[in-house]
């Protein structure tokens, strides 16, 4: 394992793939606590049509997906606010016809790039030095302001009507989570691909609630659980000539099966 | 003479094209303790909401402490305790955690906690009677204590004025006869306006000073004594109502059936 992790395509993935494990594990508390999956889902697959725009362009696609994924971010947070129709109705929208963008960029671009397959299902040997430093220095930016607003995102993640007359700024909150989210999402779809990243904000905090009843614990189990599938499937996927997304997908699936046998041996007993 | 905290003039509120409340005219003294009944549907939640200011009026004019609702210098003065049913009960937080989320506001946003506020919550929570309770997961609580932490979560602020929506559903007969006892001592000790929502005209006017009746308009707002009377709340309920009346001999009073 030691010796795979020596190559230098391999060292940039585990620091991206560990930075982006946090972040997302981070991201999965509230998405787990807000019943928020849908929208993880809904902002993934919006990459895509950046990700084309970027190819038709000839723009890094990072950074039309992180504009195209932020500002579909917001509005669907915007249309949920308004109360005009259900959010999982708004993303159900924007997330089809994103992708139908994309499609027709694609076919604009008269290319069929190789890489699209990168950003899809995910590569490590996709993730460049330019990504690796786009995600050291967006990471602490992220995990910062998440962190202090954490007080905030619990209240309105518990009950948000509460919150807003008690005088949190509960829009302000909500739209920077949602940018932060799309901005963690795009980043981590080089790693683990469009299709599979909404899995990484889900199955963490789901697999730590199974282990803790409350939510400092659901924080450090939620870590770990990213953590711990991101270096192994890495490290399998590498070994097996696996697709790495998918196989760090497969590992926090089995850490969530587990969760829910220990879970459930702790009722017996 | 109190001054008047909330006073609303000739509301008009909508909902999907209908009209919810009507030329509702209300004002609450400082001091008292409100009780607002009606019917499902009468409208006595908006009524809440647009106090809080969570609900824009389509017509009227309304100001809560002097302001408009939803005014900034109205944070933290009025402490919601909403319908029980909204909130997740399996959400992985302490009972101290609840009411410490209600002080989120005044500790700011980038701050936290500071040892002043672990006290103001503590008391709060000795207030209720529940600091027994307060390392317990809040999933892990009756009806009954888990309504007594989300008034301790309002009272958290300190404020001058508690809004409370149909606080007993879900609590057993016994408590909630503790929990009215409760709340006139929190009334008295922490000199607090208190306007609590509920359907249960039963109980309501043996524990307030006043009573509103309310479906869509406002039908009767005045002592406790005046209002028992089954022609307001026959009109109020749109049928015929009776009356247990409690007393040193319980009787019923059955009002006189139009045909």
């Amino acid at each position: 394992m030691i010796e795979a992790f020596q190559l230098g395509f391999m060292q940039r993935a585990l620091i991206t793939g560990i930075l982006i494990a946090c972040l997302c594990a981070l991201f999965s508390v509230f998405v787990v606590l807000k019943r928020l999956s849908f929208i993880g889902v809904g902002i993934s697959h919006s990459a895509f049509g950046g990700v084309a725009l970027g190819f038709l362009l000839g723009i890094d696609p990072t950074i039309t997906a992180i504009i195209f994924s932020g500002a579909v971010a917001l509005l669907i947070g915007f249309i949920n606010r308004q109360g005009r129709l259900h959010e999982d109705t708004a993303i159900g929208i924007f997330f089809s016809l994103t992708m139908a963008l994309g499609i027709v960029f694609i076919g604009l671009s008269r290319r069929y790039n190789v890489d699209l397959f990168g950003y899809l299902f995910g590569n490590i040997l996709a993730v460049t030095g330019g990504d690796l430093l786009l995600v050291v220095i967006l990471s602490p930016i992220v995990f910062v302001l998440i962190l202090s607003l954490f007080k905030e995102l619990l209240f309105l993640s518990f009950d948000e009507e509460v919150a807003q007359v008690s005088g949190v700024a509960v829009s302000p909150v909500y739209y920077l989570f949602l940018l932060a989210m799309a901005v963690t999402i795009v980043i981590a779809i080089k790693l683990i691909g469009i299709v599979l990243v909404s899995a990484l904000l889900v199955l963490p905090a789901a697999t730590a609630r199974q282990l803790t009843d409350h939510y400092r614990g659901l924080v450090f189990y939620s870590v770990a659980t990213g953590v711990v599938s991101t270096v192994l499937g890495l490290f399998l996927s590498y070994q097996l000539d696996l697709a790495s997304g998918a196989t760090i997908v497969l590992f926090a699936g089995a850490l969530f099966f587990t969760s829910l046998f220990i879970a459930r041996l702790r009722e017996i007993r | 003479m109190n001054a008047s905290v909330v006073d609303i003039k000739d509301l008009w509120v909508s909902l999907n094209h209908d009209f919810i409340l009507r030329e509702v005219n209300l004002s609450i003294q400082q001091g008292t303790f409100l009780g607002l009944i009606g019917p499902n549907g009468g409208g006595k939640t908006t009524l809440l909401h647009v106090i809080l200011g969570l609900v824009k009026p389509d017509r009227g004019q309304v100001r809560v402490f002097g302001h408009p609702p939803g005014h900034h210098k109205n944070k933290g003065i009025i402490g919601y305790v909403p319908q029980r049913a909204f909130a997740d009960l399996s959400f992985p937080v302490s009972v101290f955690d609840v009411v410490l989320m209600g002080r989120y506001s005044k500790i700011g946003l980038w701050h936290k906690a500071t040892a002043e506020d672990r006290r103001r919550v503590l008391e709060k929570l000795e207030a209720v009677e529940i600091i027994h309770l307060r390392d317990r997961p809040i999933g892990h609580l009756s009806g009954g204590e888990q309504q007594r932490v989300f008034i301790a979560r309002a009272l958290a602020c300190d404020p001058q004025m508690l809004l409370l929506d149909e606080p007993t559903s879900g609590v057993d007969t016994k408590a909630q006869g503790t929990f009215y006892q409760l709340l006139g001592k929190l009334k008295e000790v922490l000199s607090l306006t208190i306007v609590l929502v509920s359907h249960d005209i039963g109980v309501i006017p043996y524990h307030t000073d006043e009573i509103a009746c309310l479906n869509q308009k406002l039908h009767h707002h005045g002592k406790c004594t005046e209002v028992l009377d089954g022609k307001v709340l026959s009109k109020v309920y749109g049928c015929e109502v009776e009356m247990l009346v409690h007393g040193k001999i319980p009787h019923r009073v059955i009002g006189e059936h139009s045909d």
